[in-house]
Formats: structure tokens, C-alpha cells, sequence
């Protein structure tokens, strides 16, 4: 099966780069422009992977991440993925802190790079789940 | 010169008006003066008539026993005869005087000298005038019997002539009785006239004619005794008022009749003239008060109405007033301190309204939004910048509630405006916490806010806020951004779809580009690559500048990091047909103390640098340990630099110029940042060329203690 993944991106050349390049990869893509409409979205349906911008109206990513983290909710473990421009360190650690699984800078990622870093840790998950089961 | 003629000339009209005034209670006073005097006269000559009763009574019996005998007399004649001197003869009229207890006894030469007199009392005045013309009559050999008027008395008496012994009138004697109430002189002031009649006799102060005298007798005849009535009688051609008055003895026997006679016209003319002089005197104070009034009136008045209109139109706000006055007083001088003061007003007044449109113009281009709300909180005033902030305009908000347009948070929580006008008014801005505007339900701002309290004329009349936009800021804040990561995000952005697409495209096409078309989407690529690396230098720059790069050192294998920038370089290096290679070390190299994001960002710089500016060799990356320090080599086969321009290698914004022309697409800055980089792991750069025989850059960093943790 597909996986799905939900980006949450305000620009929307970024959105659609992305969005198109995933869904050539065959991945199933989802895209919405503000962050209230992700985290609506994100908890209403259940994704692979979030590609969360922070820099969004309405709502900025780390908002939105400490609300996808919250406990006991549908969203507590699915992945995300920080996709940004923003690259202040003290905004990278703070996102590692809520809980984001990846942190990509979007300017120096070309979308081949972003596509690799996805599908390798796709992968690098289904190892661990295989060792989860294995054990 | 200004004197004090105002003064002057209110004095005199008083002065005048007093005068006047004077000149009436003086004219009055005369006036009621004669008014009393003819009051006191008559009531003076009732008791002169009842005095005169008295005397009578017993002076008429005797008057002419005195008379005849007098007329007898030898001694006297004799004594004149034998002409006697003075002496003998007051000795022989002192002896009459006693034998016929006279009171007054004088004898007259016939040129009018007292030749001798006994009295009781001294009496002076001119013969003549004592007994006017009787005397003559009497010179004449008439004997004569009268009343006189003295100077102080009044004498009844008898005028008779001596004879010689050839019977020539020689002398006078007047013999007669004095009245001597000294009260009675005061009938002298007065012009009436006595006379006294019965059957026998007729005295009379006047010298009257003998048909004026039948005509009294008539006018007593005609009069029942007892009665007193009055009559108009003319005496020498003059009307008098005749008041007749018996006199009686004690016995009440009739004595005669005393008749006063009151000249009529000049008491009537008098009187008709002082009513008319006091009329005149009335009209003429009332005309000159009339016109000194009307005069002063128009000289006072006149320029002080002037002055007030001036002085209305000055507070019309018409301040350029000139008056002409010219009185010389001190209403010209009040004129000129007019003239003087709607001058100054005018030009204070003009001073004021550019102060006050220069504040209005500061107030307007403050970039603080200011306003202005009265004690209930309705907005009063509304600066531009308060427009600008808000989208509201002056003319909606002014003169209404502040409540209508702007709704407050504190902390995302609804605050009433009213509860924060009493808690914040006196706060200083600093202390004044941020707060979110609602505009009309629609647009959120946050904003700085200061309320103070307005102190009018020492009364509290409302507040002054004063707000600042801090929305952005707010913002920032709340991501804990500083504008330089603003900055660059925003620039990132477009990076972002630039390199991704281009990349993607070359991707797509890469089959159908012509070789050509190829290039081209790869330079947009390389452009955006190097836009990118500028966007970050500067970013790294303006962070190192403010101090604000801080290092998170951790141990770090230098082996791992070189091999994997090596590998990401792969690509470039192939495009640029050279070779790229990590000589694997012979012994294990020590982790060094190193921030891994910045060391990395180090490694890029230089093996991205060595690729740039090698055209054909490679690029070759080795390390060694030397001392406590772990060395990293990046040698390349490139164009070398020259020696001029070692020094500079590490400055900023410095580049190698007349390299080739694909070598020039670095910004000048990677260099300068990672040698910040490096310094502030405490290690060192540097680099040894040779132009034409490429460059070795190397930097040396501590190597990081040994813990198990590390291990």
C-alpha cells in the first residue's frame, strides 16, 4: 500500500514542487496552505508522514507540532517532518524537543535530496518495525 | 505729552456743578433769609405795637403836659437870652427833665447843632437825620409831635421852637420819651412807618401831608373799635398796607389807635423778584449742568465707546484695531495701550497658531499612534499614525467611544478598555504590556500601550494613549526569530522553488535537452546554489558581527565528516570533470571538540572552493594529527593564489581577481566565515600557495577529552 503523506505549506510553488515530485514517487500526497487546515486535516485522517512548514498563517509550525504531539491523541506518533527555510538553531533543537522526526532545510535540499531523505527513512522505519516483529 | 487732563477736566465740570450748587443754596438761603426776615419783622412789630401800647398809656397824658408846658417855659427862653453858655444850659434842661420826668430833653440850634442834651441814654446820628423835615416846620414856629426812629430807640416826642424875647425862634427843643427795648431796632431794617391818633392827637413817623392825615383819620373812623381790619392807603404816592391796633390803658380806656404802615410794593416786588431770580438761577444751573454733562459726556464717553467696540472686535478675533484719539488725556493714553495691546495680541495670537499648527504637525507625524479619550473614554483626538495603525479614519472614531472600534486582549483574553484606563494611567511605557487590538471585529493587532493620565489646568481630564504597532515584532517574538533569520527565511523561499525546480526539469528533460538547453537549466541551478551560499554567509556574517553565533561543541570524527562532504561533493566535482578523494588515514584520527554543524559548513566551504577554482587535477582531503590538534588538509590542483594576496584571504568580501572566469562565482565571505568558525573553536587556518600549482588550505582543531561517554 502507499503511503501517505500530508504537507502543510504556505508558498505555493514549494507546496506543489513537493506535491508533484511525491506523488511521481508514487507516495499519496495531501497539501493545504495554513496551518489550521493541516492540523484539522491531520487529525481527521491518519498520514505516514507530515511535511510541516513553520512559517504559516494562522497557526506557525511548532504550534502545530506540540498539538500533533499531544498526548493521547490520533496524531501522538505520526512522523514529521520539518520543512523549512527557517534554520535558526535554537528552532531546530525546539522542534527536535517536541518531537519532529526530521528537520529539512528546503533551499538546500533539492527535491530529489528531500525525495531520498523520505524514502530512506520510510525505510529505515520498516527495518525497525521488521526488528519490532523479528523480536 | 499725556497730563492728566481727564482729571482736570472732571474737575472742573464738578467743580462747576459744586459752584452752581453753592451759588443756588446761596441765592436760597438769601432767598429763605428775607422769607424769614419779613416773618421776624412782623412778629417783631407785634411786640413793637405791644410795646409801644404800654408806653403810650401813661406818655399820652403827660406828652402834652410836657409840650404846653414847654411851650411855657421862661427859664429856658431866658437862659437863651442872656445866651448862657452849654453848661447852664443842660444844668436848666436837666431841671426840666426831672420836673417833668422826660426821659430825653435837647435843644437844637437853628443850624441843626445840639447845643445841649440830657438823656438817659448817648445817641448819636446827625440831627438832620433824626428828625428830617419836622425840624423845619418847627424853625418856622410850628409845634410839631412825633415819633423818631434813632439808631436804637424810638422817641414820642415834641419838636417845639424857642422864642426870643422878639419872638424869633431861636431854638429847638425837643422834649419826648424814649422807647428802650433795644429789640425794636430791628425795626428799623424795615422801611414801614409809625403813626399814632386818637381824637387830639396824630403822630406819625412820616411827614405827612394834611389830607393824608384826614384820609388816616377817615380810614380809622370808618373802622369799628375792636376791629383790625387792614387797608391799602397811599402815603407820598406810595401803596402801604395800613394795620391798625388800639391801644388801651390799663384800665382798658381807649388811648388811640397805632397805625403801622407796610409799604406794599417792595415787599410784593421782592418777593415776585426773588421767585423769579431763584427760577432763572434754576434754569440756568440746570442749562450749564446740562451742557458741562453733555460736554464732558461726549469728551469722556465718545472715545470710551470707541474703545469698547474696539475692544468687541478685538474679542471677534479682528486684532488689528487702530484707534484715533486724540483727547490728550488719559483716554488717548488707555487708546494707545489699546492700539499697543491689539498689536501684541495680534502678533501673539499668530505666534500661537504656528506653535499650535507645529504642534498639530509634530502631533500628526508622531509614528507612535497617540489619542486622546475624555474621563467616560470617548476619543477626543486621533493622530495619523493612529489612523495608519488602525484603518480607522479621525473623523469616524472622534467624539465617540473608544469601545465601538477597538476591542481589547491582554493575553488573548476579552479586557474592558475602561478597567484598563484605571489600572494602566500613571504606568510608564515600559511597564505598559503588550495588548492585542481588535479592530471592529476583523484585524488583530498587538501593540505597546501607555496611558496617561491628562492633566489639565491641574484636573484630571482623560488619557493620552499612546500605542506602538508591535504586531511583527509579536511575531518574531513568538518564534523566537531575530530579523536577520526573518530575512533570510523570506529570501530562502523563492531559492527554494528556483533550485527545485530547475533541478527538476533538468531532471525531466534530461533526455530531450539539447546539450545547450541543458546548460542553460543548469546555470539557473549553479545561480540559485550561489545565492543560496550568499543568503547563508550573510546570515553566518551579520551572526558572527553581533556575537550571536554560539557554539554547541560535541566530540566529532573528523574521519566520518570529511568522507561524507567528500561524498556530497561527488557530483559537482564529476560535473566539473575533476576527481575528488579522502585519503583514508593510517592510524585512527582523534575525535576533535567541534560544533558538527559549523565544522561541516566549514568543510563545504573549502572543498566547494577547491572544486571552484580547480579547472582539471582534483581535490584531495587528508588529515594528521600535529600536537593536541587534529589537522584537515584540502589540497587542490587549481590556479593558485598569489602571494600579494595571501594576507587578504581571510577578509571579508576579498576575492582572488583574474581568475578564471568560472572561479568568480564565490561570494568573498566563505573564507572569512570560516576562519571566524574555526577561531572560535581555538583552532587555526591557513593556507600555502603558489599560483599556477594550486593551494593547500588546512585548519587545525582540539581534540576533545577523552570520556567514556565518548568512547
Amino acid at each position: 500500500m502507499n503511503k501517505t503523506i500530508l504537507i502543510i505549506e504556505d508558498d505555493l510553488f514549494v507546496r506543489e514542487l513537493y506535491e508533484r515530485i511525491l506523488e511521481k514517487r508514487g507516495f499519496v500526497v495531501e497539501a493545504v496552505e495554513d496551518g489550521i487546515q493541516g492540523l484539522e486535516l491531520a487529525r481527521s485522517k491518519s498520514f505516514d508522514l507530515i511535511l510541516l512548514d513553520i512559517m504559516l498563517p494562522k497557526k506557525n509550525g511548532l504550534a502545530i507540532l506540540k498539538d500533533l504531539r499531544e498526548k493521547g491523541s490520533s496524531t501522538e506518533r505520526t512522523p514529521v517532518f520539518l520543512l523549512t527555510n527557517l534554520g535558526q538553531e535554537s528552532i531546530v533543537r525546539e522542534a527536535f524537543r517536541i518531537g519532529a522526526d526530521g528537520y529539512l532545510l528546503k533551499a538546500r535540499f533539492l527535491p530529489k535530496q528531500v525525495v531520498e531523505e523520505i524514502e530512506s527513512f520510510f525505510l529505515d522505519e520498516n527495518k525497525r518495525q521488521q526488528d519490532r516483529v523479528e523480536e | 505729552m499725556i497730563s492728566f487732563n481727564l482729571k482736570g477736566k472732571l474737575t472742573t465740570a464738578f467743580v462747576a456743578v459744586v459752584l452752581i450748587s453753592l451759588i443756588l443754596s446761596v441765592v436760597s438761603s438769601l432767598v429763605m433769609y428775607r422769607i424769614r426776615t419779613e416773618a421776624e419783622v412782623s412778629s417783631q412789630l407785634h411786640d413793637a405795637q405791644l410795646h409801644l401800647s404800654e408806653s403810650l398809656m401813661d406818655l399820652e397824658k403827660r406828652s402834652f403836659l410836657q409840650s404846653n408846658f414847654l411851650r411855657q417855659d421862661i427859664s429856658l427862653r431866658e437862659a437863651l437870652q442872656k445866651q448862657k453858655n452849654r453848661q447852664d444850659l443842660i444844668q436848666i434842661l436837666a431841671f426840666l427833665k426831672r420836673s417833668s420826668d422826660l426821659d430825653v430833653l435837647e435843644l437844637l440850634s437853628l443850624d441843626d447843632r445840639v447845643m445841649a442834651r440830657v438823656d438817659k441814654v448817648s445817641s448819636s446820628g446827625q440831627v438832620r437825620d433824626k428828625y428830617g423835615s419836622f425840624l423845619e416846620r418847627v424853625k418856622k414856629g410850628e409845634i410839631h409831635d412825633g415819633v423818631f426812629f434813632w439808631d436804637e430807640e424810638i422817641l414820642i416826642g415834641t419838636l417845639a421852637p424857642v422864642r426870643s424875647s422878639t419872638d424869633e425862634v431861636v431854638a429847638v427843643l425837643v422834649a419826648g420819651y424814649t422807647l428802650h427795648e433795644a429789640r425794636l431796632t430791628s425795626l428799623k431794617m424795615t422801611t414801614f412807618d409809625v403813626f399814632f391818633l386818637n381824637e387830639t392827637t396824630f403822630l406819625s413817623s412820616q411827614d405827612l401831608s394834611e389830607e393824608e392825615k384826614r384820609g388816616m383819620r377817615n380810614f380809622l373812623k370808618n373802622i369799628p373799635i375792636g376791629s383790625r381790619k387792614e387797608r391799602e392807603f397811599t402815603i407820598s404816592g406810595a401803596p402801604y398796607r395800613l394795620e391798625p391796633n388800639e391801644l388801651t390803658d390799663t384800665e382798658g380806656v381807649y388811648l388811640g389807635t397805632m397805625i403801622t404802615a407796610i409799604p406794599l410794593l417792595s415787599a410784593q416786588l421782592a418777593d415776585t423778584r426773588l421767585r423769579l431770580a431763584l427760577l432763572f438761577v434754576n434754569v440756568f444751573t440746570l442749562i450749564v449742568a446740562y451742557f458741562i454733562a453733555s460736554s464732558s459726556a461726549h469728551h469722556i464717553a465718545e472715545p470710551i465707546v470707541a474703545m469698547t467696540q474696539a475692544a468687541k472686535r478685538i474679542a471677534n478675533g479682528n486684532y488689528q484695531q487702530k484707534l484715533r484719539i486724540s483727547t490728550g488725556d488719559e483716554v488717548e493714553s488707555l487708546a494707545r495701550s489699546l492700539n499697543g495691546m491689539s498689536e501684541k495680541l495680534s502678533t501673539t495670537v499668530s505666534d500661537l497658531r504656528s506653535v499650535t499648527q507645529q504642534q498639530r504637525a509634530v502631533f500628526e507625524n508622531i509614528a507612535d499612534g497617540v489619542f486622546s479619550l475624555n474621563k467616560d473614554g470617548v476619543v477626543t483626538v486621533f493622530n495619523k499614525a493612529s489612523e495608519d495603525m488602525t484603518g480607522l479614519t479621525k473623523d469616524k472614531v472622534e467624539g465617540k467611544h473608544i469601545n465601538n472600534f477597538l476591542q481589547l486582549e491582554i493575553k488573548r483574553k476579552p479586557y474592558s478598555f475602561d478597567t484598563l484606563l484605571n489600572e494602566e494611567a500613571g504606568k510608564t511605557a515600559r511597564e505598559a504590556a503588550i495588548k492585542r487590538l481588535l479592530i471592529e471585529d476583523s484585524r488583530k493587532i498587538s501593540v505597546v500601550m501607555s496611558i496617561t493620565p491628562l492633566i489639565q489646568n491641574g484636573q484630571k481630564g482623560g488619557y493620552v494613549v499612546t500605542m506602538r504597532d508591535v504586531t511583527k515584532e509579536q511575531q518574531l517574538e513568538e518564534m523566537k526569530l531575530d530579523f536577520v533569520s526573518m530575512a533570510a527565511h523570506e529570501l530562502r523561499t523563492p531559492i527554494t522553488s528556483i533550485r527545485g525546480y530547475s533541478s527538476v526539469l533538468a531532471e525531466e528533460l534530461k533526455d530531450r535537452l539539447s546539450p545547450d538547453q541543458k546548460m542553460y537549466i543548469d546555470r539557473i541551478g549553479i545561480a540559485g546554489d550561489q545565492l543560496l551560499s550568499l543568503v547563508e554567509n550573510l546570515l553566518n556574517i551579520s551572526r558572527i558581527e553581533l556575537g550571536a553565533l554560539r557554539l554547541q561543541t560535541q566530540p566529532v570524527d573528523m574521519t566520518e565528516l570529511a568522507k561524507k562532504v567528500v561524498r556530497d561533493h561527488v557530483a559537482y566535482a564529476t560535473e566539473k570533470r575533476i576527481s575528488i578523494q579522502f585519503l583514508q588515514p593510517e592510524k585512527p584520527i582523534r575525535k576533535v571538540e567541534a560544533d558538527l554543524f559549523r565544522i561541516t559548513e566549514t568543510l563545504n566551504n573549502l572543498i566547494g572552493n577547491a572544486i571552484n577554482y580547480t579547472q582539471k587535477g582534483g581535490v584531495t582531503v587528508s588529515l594528521e594529527h600535529k600536537g593536541k590538534m587534529v589537522v584537515t588538509h584540502i589540497q587542490d590542483t587549481g590556479v593558485g593564489i598569489p602571494e600579494n594576496a595571501l594576507p587578504k584571504l581571510f577578509t571579508k568580501f576579498f576575492r582572488v581577481s583574474g581568475v578564471l572566469e568560472q572561479g568568480s562565482k564565490g561570494t568573498g565571505l566563505g573564507l572569512y566565515i570560516s576562519k571566524a568558525i574555526i577561531d572560535m573553536h581555538k583552532g587555526k587556518i591557513w593556507v600555502t600557495s603558489k599560483l599556477g600549482s594550486g593551494s593547500i588550505f588546512s585548519f587545525s582543531l582540539p581534540t576533545a577529552k577523552i570520556t567514556k561517554e565518548h568512547e
